[in-house]
């Protein structure tokens, strides 16, 4: 990405800004120009300099409208199936659908720009992602794991809940204040010609590297992957599952878990913390109702 | 460097940092603009109640009602219904793509910011530059469940129908 702006009054500002934008506050440039223009630490080119730089970095990172959220989660799903082909079983990739799907609609963000859509994917790999834009998808391996329908709900429940909290964007906001700070949109350019979709097209490929490195290598921070169980918790109740599946099917990540391969082990912390945080004893699900439908769907995998 | 004099603003900054913001529930009488593709505006408050219509993306509406979690919206045009506050942004929705309707919500500054302008065009660019095929994608969006099989799913499995219902 090509760096217009190299103005060294900013740094301090630049500083402040990173900070500031860090902890995530609306306003918080203006107010921290008008304080420091009150108390003589800057002048009063230097706070419009806050105030303007404030606003514009502020905005992009707070403002991606639910076109662009979803236009980055589909290239998301590019790249996660570039890499895994998709499970060829019409009837399992149905099953799949429908239980995101209900599930989906008990969450707190059930309206998404193109809604939810689910995806089986061919590997033995135990994993799971979600995209920006609603893509979810779990492989062959880690939906082998789940030995009822609510212990696989509570899976796709986890990964509902990060769609829900934003996390996927918020793998560019943390990783990309620099890039906030220095791109197009900073310098006010006219986005007209091929230089400048040139350049929105290099910040978009990196967003898409920031979150799929977090998705594959680097992972959500222990916070964001409580946040998902307890979304996933709230989800899994109002659907009327057992919410103790999720503990149960931890557990049996926990058998599972290898730190060195590939898969949910580089990226999430241990199953073992995860339910001693739930704080909700591994139970198994006794409905005879969805009993036969999941073991139809387990024999497909 | 940092210079010294720089740090009490640094500090009221973080400090005024914390106070975060808060999302606010739609009222009787608040705009809003739609937030999905094309909102499903429904008979009665529920995910799963009959479709009386549809809503673009960006459309403004007004709230008129609020029950079970959902809200009664009527459109600039007239038209009415029920949909779920997630189908809502409060804050003014910029379109992206190309356009009168562009022009109509935003200087091409504000358009860049609202998003950085991702869209189509840059979607095209980025699939063309690094060799992507969007067509399973496509696929995976087109195979989503249907809502009457949602209702099926939920009745056969003894779970909860969504609110309202």
């Amino acid at each position: 990405m090509r760096v217009r702006n190299g103005s060294c009054l900013l740094l301090p500002v630049f500083l402040v800004l990173s900070l500031a934008l860090l902890a995530g506050c609306r306003g918080v440039a203006s107010v921290g120009a008008e304080l420091g223009t009150r108390t003589g630490v800057l002048d009063a080119r230097q706070a419009e300099s806050l105030r303007q730089t404030g606003e514009l970095a502020e905005r992009s990172m707070e403002d991606f409208t639910p076109e662009q959220e979803y236009f980055i989660g589909r290239a998301v799903a590019a790249r996660v199936l570039e890499d895994y082909a998709v499970l060829d079983d019409p009837a399992a990739q149905a099953y799949l659908n429908n239980l995101g799907g209900v599930l989906a609609l008990h969450s707190e963000r059930p309206s998404l720009y193109q809604g939810y859509s689910f995806r089986l994917l061919d590997s033995d790999e135990l994993n799971a992602f979600a995209t920006p834009g609603g893509h979810i998808f779990i492989t062959r391996g880690m939906a082998r794991l789940a030995q009822t329908e609510d212990e696989l709900a509570a899976i796709l429940a986890h990964e509902i809940a990060h769609v829900q909290e934003r996390h996927g964007l918020q793998a560019i906001r943390s990783s990309r204040v620099t890039a906030a700070l220095t791109s197009a949109a900073l310098t006010g350019a006219q986005l007209a010609g091929d230089d400048d979709l040139r350049e929105l097209t290099d910040i978009f490929e990196d967003s898409i590297d920031d979150i799929t490195r977090t998705l594959f290598v680097n992972g959500y921070s222990r916070e964001f992957e409580r946040e998902a169980d307890d979304g996933a918790v709230a989800i899994l109740e109002r659907t009327g599952y057992r919410p103790e599946a999720l503990s149960r099917v931890l557990e049996r990540m926990d058998d599972e878990w290898d730190p060195q391969g590939p898969g949910f082990a580089r990226t999430h912390p241990s199953p073992s913390s995860r339910i001693a945080e739930l704080g909700l004893e591994p139970a198994d699900s006794r409905s005879e109702a969805r009993a036969e439908r999941f073991s139809r769907f387990r024999a497909a995998l | 460097m940092l210079r010294i004099r720089t740090l009490p603003v640094l500090f009221l900054v973080l400090a005024v940092a914390g106070a975060g913001s808060v999302a606010l529930a739609f009222e009787r009488g608040d705009p809003g603009d739609v937030a999905v593709r094309s909102a499903e505006l429904r008979e009665a408050p529920g995910h799963l109640t009959a479709i009386r219509g549809h809503l673009d993306y960006g459309t403004r509406v007004e709230v008129r009602d609020r029950r079970e979690g959902f809200l009664r919206v009527r459109s600039e045009a007239g038209e009415e219904g029920w949909l779920h506050p997630s189908a809502l942004s409060r804050d003014p929705v910029i379109l992206t793509g190309d356009g009168d309707d562009v022009e109509r919500d935003a200087d091409r500054d504000e358009i860049a910011l609202a998003g950085r302008g991702f869209n189509e065009e840059v979607e095209e660019r980025y699939r063309s530059e690094r060799g992507l095929s969007f067509a399973p994608v496509d696929r995976m969006e087109a195979g989503g469940a249907d809502p009457e099989d949602l209702r099926a799913f939920l009745e056969q499995g003894e779970l909860h129908l969504p609110g309202g219902e």
